[in-house]
């Protein structure tokens, strides 16, 4: 009895920083940080307020609004090319293909790569003067143009592709863990009533993965939001302002143009456009979950 | 399982703790400064100024912090001052930064050493009033820096048979018969501010004085709209097509690597630029052209670094910064430093002849206040820089991109506040 009152006092006190961190370095700095973009704040954090000012400013400015249109493109494009590669390959992953474990280590491999690592290997392959062009202009057909990285409107695209390349291969291994959990039984059971594969895999394996599909959403929309490394290593937000991202614009204002009320006003948009929209989709989705198992 | 048992995780709670207080407190005499003086040259010519302040009996306490523009410097030196920890002076650029620090009475009055140094009569008058605010001194200048150069490839220009420009009518036909010759002309970066120093190039040499004092301090609408400016954006544009599309994936060195190596006609770019050719091995006016101007418009477009000492009570502390001002101020110093640096000194009151031929033509350039124009560092925010770099980003990149469309968005930057 006494040996487990001081087990549970141990924990008590183990649990105590990470409360105080958690409140601490999360909680407390999102107040601060809402705070701040409601003052005069530059340089040095002042506490002059000026009510919503930051953030008329903030929609008014033209980067700001390209920025935020980049973000969308670059999520929704990211996400629907992983999740299909994703399901693509697991499935083929999941056919007892000979030499699986290489082949699956290959496809994880890009994801051991941080960003900045994959931005400036795509900046290489891209690069008109260095890469793929030159490639194939050596190669004798001088026509070809491979030109996303150095043009305004397709920037964005070249930004895509070196994403879906880091990240196909995480949501790859996620799919996969999800068809192996599958019940080999329905497979039998959809044999015997002679159902195409492809249906199997649409109609009943789908939606059985759904909590894997939510996970993959949402881990992806977290590095979607996060976006920053990958932009710097690979175009530093150009050509002109075509690839830039808000939180590339966030640590701009914060740093270089020393404008901290503009940069946390910006924060506090980015973190209502979480809470708003993501928040009562996870809730809805796990929630949901729980209660079907219950029941 | 009695890893987390009460004794052992307070024990453990106890020595984070003492470790946390461990360390703190500056000592007496040393003084610590920080600064992102971090690349090759940069790095020798701090080791001048601490060898310097050694020999004169303080401690030089080195904290250089890498990182381009000195921007990781700067928030590190500002949570040090906020967080009571000041160190005895950090590096700020001229300007409007420094208007922040002495609002907050961050920053020391060392009006009593720059009138015992005689400074105001040494220092470019432009420079001499960045660093004092309401008649009170707070900085300490120690370089001057050209920000808008050219930089030519001799062998270059001679492989194609054409010369450096002499005036702007031979500007772009000089160009032409580089890229005739399979040269790309100009060597472009991909980052907003290596476009903006094209810019400024540009607004000095072919707008003129001026109209870049109009522009920059007077942020004056007509200037903007007459047809000496509508000139310089329609130029800017045109040399678009006389860079290539390597250009967005190169750094500033690596578009002067391409010059340093013949590949490319010129750069526009500062004079830390001369850095590289003379890492290189390059020759000044052997190998490479340098010319702050092109045609009958002369000006010198500057910018410099200086220091803030920091405000305190602490006598030791307040004798080490008396030491590090009046060091960085000395006439010895002043060359020495500048002379490894590749800038030229802030006092006119030195001996000049060891500089090189390019710093001898922004010597000589400087020594006419006529010439003499501040960069817009002196007269506008961070901010406005950064919103007018969006725009010449963004039309750099648009080949669409209208001269009317781009004036307008222009003055927008221009005023931000």
């Amino acid at each position: 009895m006494a040996r487990k009152q001081k087990r549970s006092w141990g924990a008590l006190l183990t649990i105590i920083p990470f409360w105080v961190l958690i409140l601490g370095a999360y909680v407390g700095t999102m107040i601060w940080t809402v705070f701040i973009s409601l003052t005069s704040s530059r340089m040095l954090p002042s506490t002059t307020f000026v009510g919503l000012t930051q953030y008329r400013r903030l929609f008014a400015t033209d980067r700001w609004n390209i920025a935020v249109h980049n973000i969308v493109i670059y999520g929704a494009l990211l996400m629907t090319l992983c999740l299909v590669i994703g399901f693509l390959m697991a499935v083929m992953l999941d056919s007892r293909i000979r030499a699986e474990d290489t082949v699956r280590t290959i496809v994880l491999y890009p994801y051991a790569m941080s960003f900045i690592v994959t931005g400036l290997i795509w900046q290489w392959i891209m690069n008109p003067t260095v890469g793929i062009e030159k490639a194939v202009h050596d190669f004798g057909r001088t026509g070809f143009s491979f030109d996303w990285l150095v043009t305004s409107d397709k920037a964005i695209y070249a930004l895509v592709l070196a994403g879906v390349w880091q990240a196909s291969g995480l949501i790859t291994a996620l799919m996969l863990a999800g068809l192996r959990g599958i019940d080999q039984e329905i497979w039998k059971a959809a044999r015997v009533d002679g159902i195409p594969t492809w249906r199997v895999y649409v109609s009943i394996v789908l939606p059985m993965m759904r909590p894997t599909v939510v996970t993959a959403v949402v881990l992806m929309s977290l590095s979607v939001i996060k976006a920053y490394d990958l932009v710097v290593a690979l175009t530093g937000g150009g050509p002109g302002l075509s690839t830039d991202v808000p939180a590339k614009f966030i640590m701009d204002f914060f740093f270089e143009r020393t404008n901290i009320g503009l940069a946390t006003a910006a924060c506090t948009v980015l973190l209502a456009f979480v809470l708003v929209f993501f928040t009562p989709w996870f809730y809805f989705e796990y929630f949901r979950e729980k209660k079907g198992n219950r029941s | 399982m009695t890893i987390f048992d009460a004794r052992s995780v307070t024990r453990l709670f106890a020595a984070v703790l003492l470790a946390g207080t461990a360390t703190s407190a500056l000592a007496g005499e040393k003084a610590e400064v920080i600064h992102w003086w971090t690349s090759g040259s940069e790095a020798a010519a701090v080791k001048v100024l601490a060898d310097a302040y050694n020999k004169a009996g303080g401690e030089w306490v080195d904290n250089a912090i890498a990182g381009g523009n000195g921007n990781n410097a700067k928030s590190i030196g500002i949570n040090r001052i906020v967080g009571g920890n000041p160190p005895a002076a950090m590096q700020i650029i001229p300007g409007k930064e420094l208007d922040e620090f002495v609002a907050n009475g961050y920053v020391r009055d060392i009006s009593a050493l720059a009138a015992a140094g005689n400074w105001k009569a040494a220092i470019p008058s432009l420079f001499w009033d960045s660093i004092t605010r309401d008649g009170k001194v707070y900085g300490v200048p120690i370089d001057l820096h050209g920000q808008t150069w050219s930089w030519w490839s001799i062998p270059a220009l001679k492989k194609a048979g054409a010369d450096i420009p002499k005036s702007w009518d031979e500007f772009f036909p000089t160009l032409d018969k580089l890229k005739a010759a399979g040269i790309i002309p100009v060597a472009v970066s991909r980052d907003a501010w290596t476009i903006d120093s094209m810019w400024r190039f540009l607004m000095i040499s072919k707008g003129g004085t001026d109209l870049f004092k109009k522009v920059y301090i007077d942020r004056d609408s007509a200037a903007m709209h007459s047809p000496a400016f509508k000139g310089v954006v329609e130029t800017l544009f045109k040399m678009r097509d006389y860079s290539d599309p390597g250009a967005s994936a190169r750094n500033w060195n690596d578009s002067t690597a391409l010059v340093i190596k013949d590949g490319a006609g010129v750069q526009f770019m500062g004079d830390w630029a001369k850095g590289e050719f003379i890492n290189a091995g390059k020759k000044p006016m052997v190998d490479f052209a340098c010319t702050p101007t092109i045609g009958a418009n002369k000006g010198y477009v500057f910018g410099g670094d200086m220091f803030i000492v920091t405000a305190t009570k602490d006598p030791a502390l307040l004798k080490a910064e008396d030491l590090l001002v009046n060091t960085i101020m000395s006439k010895d110093v002043q060359v020495a430093f500048n002379l490894v640096k590749g800038s030229i000194p802030v006092r006119n009151d030195v001996d000049m002849s060891k500089v090189d031929p390019c710093g001898q033509i922004g010597l000589k350039m400087m020594a006419d206040p006529a010439n003499q124009v501040g960069d817009r560092d002196f007269y506008l925010s961070p901010d406005a820089i950064g919103a007018i770099q969006d725009v010449l980003g963004a039309a750099w990149a648009d080949k669409n991109a209208s001269v009317d469309g781009f004036i307008g968005k222009f003055e927008a930057a221009i005023s931000t506040q």
